[in-house]
């Protein structure tokens, strides 16, 4: 079980902390919090309640980066605090080259870049930089986030090489960044069904708000399921720190913000349509969010390889005897 | 044999699940695997085989109060040795689960008769099932009409339940039965536990499109009930079922998401899979993670007390998507075996896939339970409709 207090407290200061439009200034606020301490202290419970309150705020401090980091870490030692990391992100065609890498905007100012080639953790470095200014800001669909976009590694003072033993612990870094992407996507879906489950007992058609009509409670409630499967999946990996249960958490974290993004919208209705409303600004996130670190559907077709060759064959995603190490949410919302 | 001092304080469920396995592993030769296609006696007498020598060797006692013959320690202790079982094939179907929806809430609500009834119960002695449906009271279980008349020390019980699972083996049934007036909906029933051997008890078999007749009708004509069978309180066996529902929906599901994945590998093995195949299987094994995370978290929060019965309805919806979803693949991947072979294992096949399209059905119905997650969890009960 979790310890109630430290939830509490850490809860209070990363809000604080992230309060701040700009993400360089959050991320500094945060690191002045203690979030490396905490996070060094109980990874589980750092992770869940800073990401969770990124996707609900739409706040990005580049935690990823550390989560990732850390793990590095205990093979990798120069890596230390504050690397930024350029994550693959897109494959562009051949005959028109582009983009291939981004980068968290709170993480501009880093003196330190890893480049991650693609999510196999072979040939990773550090690129010494001033900053990642030398990329502009993509609008691309989620122009509040700001991806720094690459194409290449940059040309840097000095590049570094991972040392052997970094591509071990890879798996186990890749396995942490999906479950502290799973827990932000989850808390951007609460966040928009809590949204629309209020505005569906507000809103009146046919004399009687819409929220009594079976076919759009039957679209929340599927909602619901989505979202707390995912929530239990996130809340498993967190705790078992398995890469195959970290891989379906991320999964169900696409489903669970691609389910959202479907039923929310149709119950806004028109109003959810436009810009107005701050439901596009959390579907356009989670569809960043869901390609970080490899999407729903390439992770479903990984296992689905697994399967095939026979690498799960005893697999049962979670054990009894794993104790919770986040307190698990009860399956309501306060509409 | 274990001895329940050895399972106390922290880590005990690990030690305990790492002791049963081994045990489990050990006795494998002595316990009765069910081989595919098998008939359904065939099942029911495999997994009382297996309960008897689980008892035996102490193992069924853990979990269950020391007042009613079992050993105490923590409920999930019970839920550890269903999954090994299960995963292992010694508890094919919902045989034994059936334990676990209906021997909790006997306890809680009727001692004296658990004290009595559950250790042949649980060692595979006899068999329970659930009088809960009737023909005209499915979904709208409030409804149901079975009378039972109070003739002072007894009830008579007249009427008709249906899909009642396993009755056919079965020596004593969990009943509801209308004890109020005939418009007192879900106050004025009663749960009794009954003898099914009481004169005026028929049962008729269901032939089901899965061949094996696991639902039947069971008639109920004048029959004498003692009082002293009653289960809670008179005009209370609302509250009776609801308990037993929040345990068919929720405890039971952690036991058969291990047989479900198990059933995933095994077609795996099975067929001869193309790397075209992989999205679905991995998405039928997405959806199966769904299932074994979120009743991994129901089964440490039912342990703490902190789940409440309408929160199960998320894990009867992905049960029944779930394992939908996987018996899907079954034809897919078997490329014609599916449909045409004669083989043991193709009719097994067969069996588990046609079983597979009721999981929407059975046990609520998947739109029962998105009602119950919308008026409940979402807090859209009170939302007023104006009728049409």
């Amino acid at each position: 079980m979790t310890d109630d207090a430290l939830v509490t407290d850490l809860t209070r200061t990363f809000a604080a902390a992230l309060d701040h439009e700009d993400g360089g200034t959050a991320r500094r606020e945060l690191l002045a919090a203690g979030w490396l301490d905490a996070l060094a202290y109980d990874e589980p419970v750092a992770v869940s309640v800073l990401f969770r309150i990124q996707g609900a705020t739409l706040r990005d401090a580049g935690a990823l980066d550390d989560v990732i980091a850390r793990h590095l870490a205990a093979r990798w030692q120069e890596i230390g605090d504050g690397v930024a990391i350029a994550y693959p992100f897109a494959t562009p065609l051949a005959e028109k080259p582009g983009a291939t890498h981004v980068v968290l905007p709170a993480h501009r100012d880093a003196s330190r870049l890893l480049w991650l080639p693609d999510l196999a953790g072979d040939d990773m470095r550090i690129v010494e930089v001033d900053g990642i200014r030398s990329t502009h800001a993509v609008a691309g669909i989620d122009p509040e986030l700001g991806l720094l976009a690459l194409s290449a590694p940059p040309t840097g003072r000095s590049t570094r090489s991972a040392p052997r033993g970094a591509p071990a612990v890879w798996e186990g870094a890749l396995a942490a960044g999906r479950v502290a992407l799973a827990h932000q996507m989850i808390a951007g879906a609460y966040t928009l069904l809590e949204m629309a489950t209020m505005y569906a007992r507000a809103r009146h058609q046919f004399g009687q708000p819409i929220a009594a009509f079976q076919a759009v409670k039957h679209r929340l409630a599927e909602t619901l399921v989505a979202i707390s499967s995912a929530d239990a999946a996130a809340v498993a990996a967190a705790s078992n720190r398995e890469p195959t249960t970290a891989a379906v958490a991320k999964a169900l974290a696409g489903r669970a913000a691609a389910v959202t993004a479907r039923n929310c919208l149709q119950v806004f209705g028109g109003i959810g349509f436009t810009v107005e409303h701050e439901f596009h600004r959390y579907f356009r996130r989670s569809l960043v969010l869901d390609r970080l670190l490899s999407d729903q559907r390439a992770l479903e077709r990984e296992l689905g390889r697994l399967l095939r060759e026979g690498g799960l064959g005893s697999e049962r995603i979670v054990a009894l005897d794993q104790e919770p190490a986040v307190d698990v949410r009860g399956s309501s919302i306060s509409g | 044999l274990p001895a329940p001092a050895e399972y106390e304080g922290p880590d005990g469920l690990r030690r305990f699940r790492r002791d049963l396995a081994a045990w489990l592993d050990e006795r494998a030769a002595a316990l009765c695997v069910s081989a595919p296609g098998a008939s359904l006696d065939d099942e029911v007498a495999c997994t009382r085989e297996n309960q008897r020598q689980l008892w035996d060797a102490d193992w069924l006692r853990f979990g269950w109060p020391r007042s009613v013959g079992g050993f105490g320690g923590p409920p999930i202790l019970r839920a550890a040795i269903a999954e090994e079982a299960a995963a292992r094939r010694l508890f094919p179907g919902t045989i034994f689960a059936m334990t676990e929806v209906l021997a909790p809430t006997l306890v809680d609500a009727a001692p004296d008769l658990a004290i009595r009834h559950l250790a042949p119960y649980l060692r595979g002695e006899e068999g329970w099932c659930q009088g809960f449906s009737e023909p005209d009271a499915g979904s709208d279980l409030a409804s149901l009409r079975c009378r039972a008349v109070d003739e002072g020390d007894h009830w008579v019980v007249t009427g008709q339940k249906i899909w009642t699972t396993l009755a056919q083996y079965a020596a004593r049934i969990v009943l509801l039965a209308r004890t109020g007036s005939p418009e007192s909906r879900h106050r004025g029933i009663t749960a009794m536990l009954v003898d099914m051997e009481s004169p005026g008890v028929t049962v008729r078999p269901l032939h089901a499109m899965n061949e094996k007749d696991e639902f039947s009708e069971t008639f109920f004509d004048g029959v004498r009930v003692p009082k002293s069978r009653l289960i809670g309180e008179v005009d209370k066996g609302w509250q009776v079922a609801m308990e037993m529902l929040r345990s068919e929906r929720g405890g039971i599901f952690w036991m058969l998401s291990a047989r479900l994945v198990s059933e995933l590998q095994d077609l795996v093995a099975e067929a001869d899979l193309e790397p075209a195949d992989d999205e679905r299987v991995g998405h039928a094994f997405v959806s199966l993670g769904a299932l074994r995370a979120r009743t991994w978290t129901s089964q440490h929060r039912l342990n703490t007390g902190t789940m409440s019965t309408p929160e199960t309805s998320i894990d009867k919806i992905l049960m029944a998507s779930a394992e939908q979803e996987l018996f899907d693949l079954v034809p897919l991947v078997l490329n014609g075996r599916f449909e045409l072979d004669g083989t043991d294992t193709a009719r097994a096949w067969r069996t588990e896939y046609m079983y597979s399209r009721a999981a929407s059905i059975y046990g609520g119905s998947a739109e029962i339970q998105r009602n119950i997650v919308a008026d409940q969890l979402l807090g859209l009960r009170s939302v007023a409709t104006t009728g049409t």
